[in-house]
């Protein structure tokens, strides 16, 4: 079939983390555009539901039980996604360690135990430049493609804590820079996606109403930023539309990174404003 | 430190606050000082200390929005003390009758507007079209022009005042690029929340307590750091820096916004 609404018609993405949260809406947005998607994760129950949810819906995916860490699985997942498809058009590098043990012991620079930094950058950044480099070669052959990279605005400004995921995140938008430079000639394009925190399940399972409310005071929006914000740009910047964007950072947070640090809930204490 | 003897300085809103501090700073590190203020007593004053602490200086009036001023004060500092080495475009409109109009942009008026722009970024551009001949002849020079952390991030405050310092940082560098193989420098300097003597007899204990939240140094920041800041931006130890805004704010700029609130840092001590 041919809708002109189906921006990635014949197309082949890999999401890594699509088993739930922002990957999963990322794949159900590439496959309503049309595209086959590889349902990624290193939970493979969850990466079976995802696909079975966009094959029920009338699109066409894959599930793909994956340590992206592991470079002999991930390079067999993109050997099995070629010998079924012959191409891969997109790649989203979404996954990021998770697990509550390496979360929760990343810290500071005096705290993040050594386990927590290794996983949080053989998964974050490693296996993203791994799955670069599985892809690219594909790409190269068929006369291009897109990788969308899913960072945080962490990897631009600082925070109390996950310092390794920050220094990951921001080794990634170079990564992102470093691909558009060298391989734009051949028609791949890479850009990086930089978003604050997203109503996922597992943030509202596990953060605090106190914790949201102190977010909530630094959007300029109304509310807070869902998975379906996101998703939109994301299959943008992987299809055709986006045709001329390649080694951008694209902030998503609500506006805020927007506005002056002494900004809350809706209105400023400027610093003259002498008289409140 | 040294670094500036036999340098001439032209400071403009130099009779307080950070214009104050440079005036000051600049002297000490060996240059002859003009301080250039709309408040002519208050430029005599800060002359009169700069030579009472044995540096070298004189206060000239101008009100930067007008040409002839500015132009008549750059021939005087010329007259008097030489070919200007260095400029700090400081001067802006901060008086808080203006200051305070420029609040919500449905009431904002446009002679607020236009003033705004007449003194914090036409003033510049007078004070670089008229320095910048003088500089040029004598070899080369430094420009440093004041812009505002307002220029860099949203304020639901201030819109002329935060445009007219971001078109600052623009016009800044357009300097640097058309005179910089003429040895023209050209840098602006980024302020965020500044401690003068002035603001700090009026502001609420409220605000003090959300600016030092906001600070990633455990103190605010004084009219001196942005002096120390320029006095490198105008020496040699800067000469290889060039269209660049130097941003002095004790980390204000450099944090996640919800570093203030830090609830879930539970084990902070």
């Amino acid at each position: 079939m041919s809708d002109a609404t189906k921006k990635l018609q014949d197309q082949v993405a890999i999401v890594t983390g699509a088993g739930q949260g922002v990957g999963r809406g990322i794949a159900l947005s590439m496959a309503a555009a049309g595209a086959t998607v590889s349902v990624l994760d290193i939970n493979g129950a969850l990466a079976d539901e995802v696909a079975d949810e966009i094959t029920a819906a009338g699109g066409r995916a894959i599930s793909q039980h994956v340590d992206i860490a592991d470079d002999d699985r991930l390079a067999d997942a993109v050997a099995e996604l070629i010998a079924e498809f012959g191409q891969i058009n997109i790649l989203c590098n979404n996954a990021m360690a998770n697990e509550p043990e390496i979360v929760g012991n990343d810290r500071d620079v005096e705290k993040t135990t050594w386990e927590a930094w290794d996983r949080t950058l053989a998964v974050d950044l490693r296996a993203p430049l791994a799955a670069c480099r599985l892809v690219i070669p594909h790409m190269v052959r068929q006369g291009g493609g897109s990788i969308v990279n899913i960072s945080a605005i962490a990897a631009m400004y600082g925070d109390l804590s996950h310092m390794s995921y920050d220094v990951a995140k921001a080794g990634l938008h170079a990564l992102t820079r470093s691909i558009a430079t060298t391989h734009g000639r051949k028609n791949i394009r890479a850009n990086t996606v930089a978003t604050a925190l997203i109503l996922t399940d597992l943030v509202q399972r596990f953060m605090s109403q106190e914790m949201l409310d102190a977010f909530e005071g630094n959007w300029l929006l109304p509310g807070h930023c869902t998975v379906e914000d996101v998703t939109p740009l994301v299959t943008f910047l992987a299809g055709p539309d986006a045709s001329w964007i390649t080694g951008q950072t694209f902030v998503i947070d609500g506006g805020a990174t927007a506005h002056q640090v002494w900004y809350r809930d809706g209105r400023t204490i400027h610093p003259r404003a002498f008289e409140e | 430190m040294r670094r500036l003897d036999g340098r001439v300085a032209m400071v403009t809103g130099s009779a307080s606050g950070i214009g104050r501090a440079t005036a000051h700073r600049l002297a000490v590190e060996g240059a002859s000082v003009a301080v250039v203020d709309l408040d002519e007593r208050g430029a005599t004053a800060v002359a009169d200390q700069i030579r009472e602490a044995g540096g070298q200086a004189i206060a000239l009036q101008a009100d930067v929005q007008d040409e002839a001023a500015v132009a008549a004060a750059v021939r005087g500092v010329v007259d008097q003390l030489g070919p200007i080495d260095i400029l700090h475009n400081n001067a802006a409109l901060l008086a808080p009758d203006h200051f305070n109009q420029d609040a919500d942009v449905i009431e904002l008026s446009a002679a607020v507007w236009d003033t705004t722009m007449a003194v914090n970024l036409r003033g510049v551009m007078f004070g670089c079209k008229h320095a910048l001949p003088v500089m040029i002849e004598n070899g080369g020079g430094s420009i440093i022009n004041t812009s505002s952390s307002s220029a860099l991030s949203g304020e639901s405050l201030r819109s002329a005042y935060s445009a007219s310092k971001a078109a600052v940082i623009a016009f800044s560098r357009s300097i640097a690029t058309m005179y910089g193989k003429r040895g023209i420098r050209c840098n602006s300097v980024v302020p965020s929340v500044i401690l003068s003597p002035e603001n700090r007899s009026r502001i609420s204990p409220r605000q003090l307590s959300i600016w030092e939240g906001n600070c990633l140094t455990p103190y605010l920041g004084v009219p001196e750091d942005i002096a120390a800041a320029v006095a490198f931006l105008a020496s040699d130890d800067a000469r290889y820096i060039t269209g660049h805004e130097l941003i002095v704010d004790g980390g204000s700029l450099a944090h996640k916004p919800t570093f203030a609130q830090s609830v879930w840092d539970d084990d902070a001590s």
